[in-house]
């Protein structure tokens, strides 16, 4: 008995957050400012800032494939290969699809980061803040259920998180994606100055603007400024851009108040049916399979979308018996991506006499002008952005049929302007698209493989063809050259832009979370990564789950507080 | 026209010497062509000839050759490229060798600057052929020379030589000029 009890006071803090990624960190920071003993659980191995970016300062020359990834490796992790920013240089902070398996009855490339940071030290960085277009949306239309907060709710919370992280942009003063608090922005080159005047004369709703982005222009809260070589997902020796490692973590171990615990696969999270409430975690130590329990008076589950998920259905009970949260049917269910099916490209006759110096780590980004304003869609709902920018390559068509000489010369001398469009399409909560557990196959760690059944139905793909047909509209319109649709194709997944599964509603029939990321019957239990969202719209969602994941912390504090939890 | 007519008009060129009686060729030439099955560490001199002819060296930039370009494309054949690019590539380069025998009676390292470029000049206008017959073709084969060309930019220009002299390379630029004057003879930043 007396050992039992030291062991659990041992085993015991204020606070438990799950993952240590873009959303997880902003728990750990949050929870331990506030003065709450927080452990943190992560599954994969320690990084460290700085110190663990063993290629960050690499030049391509030093890299034994020249960043090319090896055909074996290829072919055994097939979906991994497909991410953009998957190579020589990164490959170490992505999940090789071999060691940790899953069921696709429908294709789903599900891209994971496990490591101390998760994906955050891999994110694209571009961080609009979503609007009451989108938070509205689902109600207006009837479509799934409706978000139990509005733009008023997040606002300030947008605010606060973009203060701590830096986020670089220019206030546009655009109602679908609101200004916020802003490092002065990046500029835009000749070419995309161009676009952004010729739009705002043919149009009068199609903005151009810098995208807002967590790279630092200015030194910021000790960190960066970004040195504009655009390796970021190498890790920045700069602490240029904002990542858990970077920025949370490091301000979270500040209080003194965080124990960090990696290699800790959490399997289930205990509950209480006399209290109502859960009381600790299971984790499996994955390097020695041992398997103990940890105990919380609140616990975060931010184990990226689709693990917090799965870690809701595998923690059953006889309240639970469907899995924590479940009393709606909806947990696994939702689930959605964005759709960047659209790629195009154009060719620009004229500012041959000019170029640019250095490596801007964003873009430009076209914002949602379908379905908004004056504009209506009879075919699709919803609306999509465009990340959009200009470039000169340092060569041009001549390579393509010359070799000796003239080939040499053109690949040394700038090629024309080009100005390509991705589109960036917003996904419907469909309650098909689903995941569930395996019935039969469990991993390492004993945790039941996930399935996957979704896919893009009508809607995307109605949305998908404007954005391909309206790009090239614009390109044309605009007098460019040389038109091509690059016929862009991912499978859902893809984007990484995977959300719901454990939507956030108005009541427990039909929704997982409350409008405080609360689970439904646990309310010590708050969910606010990826899981929690209700729609998707276009936006790059991560800001939105920092927001979130602040707002929550301050609320479950609040609560703790009134002994309310 | 479509891929199979294609091959046939081939058959004056390339194709037709797959059936000459090996006889023949040795008979008439100094140089007997090799049919590889692989590419492997004895072909890094005939690779690094080929980069050398389609990346030259000139006063004040070396070529392929200078950055080990045959090095680097047995490396790319034995750990990064496909099974199907792999035999695209030993049959390209064995059609090569034969066509130098056939043309300048001696091997491609034997032959004289201007014959090893008349010579891949001819295939690279026979693969921007091929390629616009292929166009829009989903499940068309790369050219082997297109494979070959590929593979040479893609080392010379990540090679510290095609960086750092052919094109100027910034490791740590420090700041972004958005608009700046450009005039042909400054160099471009490498990618």
């Amino acid at each position: 008995m007396n050992i039992n009890g030291k062991v659990a006071k041992e085993n015991t803090y204020d606070a438990i957050v799950i993952g240590s990624g873009i959303s997880g960190g902003w728990a750990a920071k949050e929870l331990c400012e506030k003065g709450l003993k927080t452990l943190v659980l992560e599954r994969g191995r320690m990084v460290k800032h700085i110190e663990d970016y063993t290629t960050a300062t690499m030049n391509p020359w030093e890299f034994k494939h020249r960043g090319a990834i090896p055909q074996n490796i290829k072919e055994e992790n097939p979906v991994v290969s497909r991410c953009y920013a998957y190579n020589e240089a990164t490959e170490h902070f992505f999940v090789k699809d071999k060691e940790h398996p899953y069921v696709q009855k429908k294709p789903f490339d599900w891209i994971r980061g496990y490591q101390v940071g998760g994906k955050s030290l891999l994110w694209a960085r571009w961080t609009q803040r979503w609007s009451d277009l989108d938070f509205e949306a689902n109600a207006k239309e009837g479509i799934a259920v409706d978000w139990p907060i509005r733009y008023k709710d997040i606002a300030p919370w947008y605010s606060y998180v973009e203060q701590f992280a830096g986020i670089s942009g220019n206030k546009d003063g655009l109602a679908q994606v609101p200004d916020g608090e802003f490092l002065p922005p990046m500029e835009m080159n000749c070419l995309e100055k161009h676009v952004q005047k010729t739009l705002k004369n043919l149009y009068d709703d199609r903005h151009l603007v810098i995208s807002r982005t967590a790279n630092l222009t200015v030194r910021h809260n000790g960190r960066g400024p970004c040195q504009y070589r655009s390796l970021c997902n190498r890790g920045c020796p700069f602490s240029g851009y904002f990542s858990s490692n970077a920025a949370t973590l490091p301000a979270a171990e500040a209080t003194g108040n965080m124990t960090l615990r990696p290699f800790s696969v959490v399997q289930s999270i205990l509950y209480d049916k006399d209290l109502g409430k859960a009381t600790g975690v299971r984790i499996m130590d994955t390097n020695t399979k041992e398997v103990m329990e940890y105990h919380a008076k609140i616990i975060f589950v931010n184990g990226s979308t689709l693990n917090s998920t799965l870690l809701l259905m595998n923690s059953k009970s006889d309240r639970f018996p469907n899995g924590m949260g479940n009393d709606s049917g909806e947990l696994g269910h939702n689930l959605m991506d964005h759709n960047y099916n659209c790629k195009v490209e154009g060719e620009y006759e004229g500012f041959e006499d000019t170029y640019y110096s250095g490596r801007r780590p964003t873009g430009t980004y076209l914002a949602r002008f379908r379905n908004f304003g004056n504009d209506s869609q009879s075919h699709f709902k919803r609306g999509y952005a465009y990340a959009c920018g200009g470039s000169r390559a340092p060569f041009s068509d001549v390579s393509e049929t010359a070799i000796g000489l003239p080939l040499k010369q053109d690949q040394t001398q700038l090629g024309p302007w080009k100005f390509g469009f991705s589109g960036m399409g917003e996904c419907l909560p469909y309650h098909e698209n689903k995941i569930s557990l395996s019935n039969d196959k469990t991993d390492e760690w004993g945790m039941p493989l996930l399935e996957f059944d979704a896919e893009y139905k009508e809607n995307e793909r109605a949305m998908a063809k404007d954005m391909v047909q309206t790009a090239m509209e614009m390109l044309d319109k605009m007098k460019f050259k040389n038109i091509t649709d690059k016929k862009e194709s991912r499978n859902i997944g893809l984007n990484i832009h995977e959300m719901g599964t454990a939507r956030m509603g108005r009541d427990s029939k039909t929704s997982v979370l409350n409008g405080h990321n609360q689970v439904w019957g646990a309310p010590n239990v708050f969910v606010t990564d990826g899981a929690c969202m209700t729609s998707s719209a276009c936006q790059n969602p991560s800001l939105t789950y920092m927001a979130l994941t602040a707002r929550a912390a301050d609320f479950a504090v609040n609560e703790l507080k009134k002994m309310n939890l | 026209m479509k891929r199979k007519t294609f091959i046939k008009q081939l058959g004056y060129g390339s194709g037709a010497t797959l059936f000459l009686p090996s006889a023949l060729l040795v008979g008439g030439c100094s140089h007997t062509p090799v049919d590889r099955t692989a590419l492997t560490e004895v072909d890094v001199p005939f690779l690094d000839d080929l980069g050398e002819t389609i990346i030259p060296s000139t006063p004040t930039v070396p070529g392929a050759k200078a950055t080990a370009i045959g090095e680097y494309i047995v490396l790319m054949y034995n750990d990064c490229m496909s099974q199907e690019d792999k035999a695209i590539l030993v049959k390209g380069i064995n059609e090569l060798d034969r066509r130098s025998a056939q043309m300048f009676e001696k091997s491609f390292l034997d032959a004289t600057p201007e014959q090893r470029l008349q010579l891949l000049e001819a295939v690279q206008t026979e693969a921007h052929t091929y390629q616009l017959e292929m166009e829009g073709e989903e499940a068309a084969d790369a050219h082997y020379f297109q494979i070959l060309k590929g593979l040479v930019l893609t080392g010379y220009f990540t090679s510290e030589i095609g960086m750092t002299q052919a094109r100027e390379y910034l490791p740590v630029p420090g700041k972004y000029v958005a608009c700046m004057p450009y005039a042909p003879k400054d160099k471009v930043w490498a990618l």
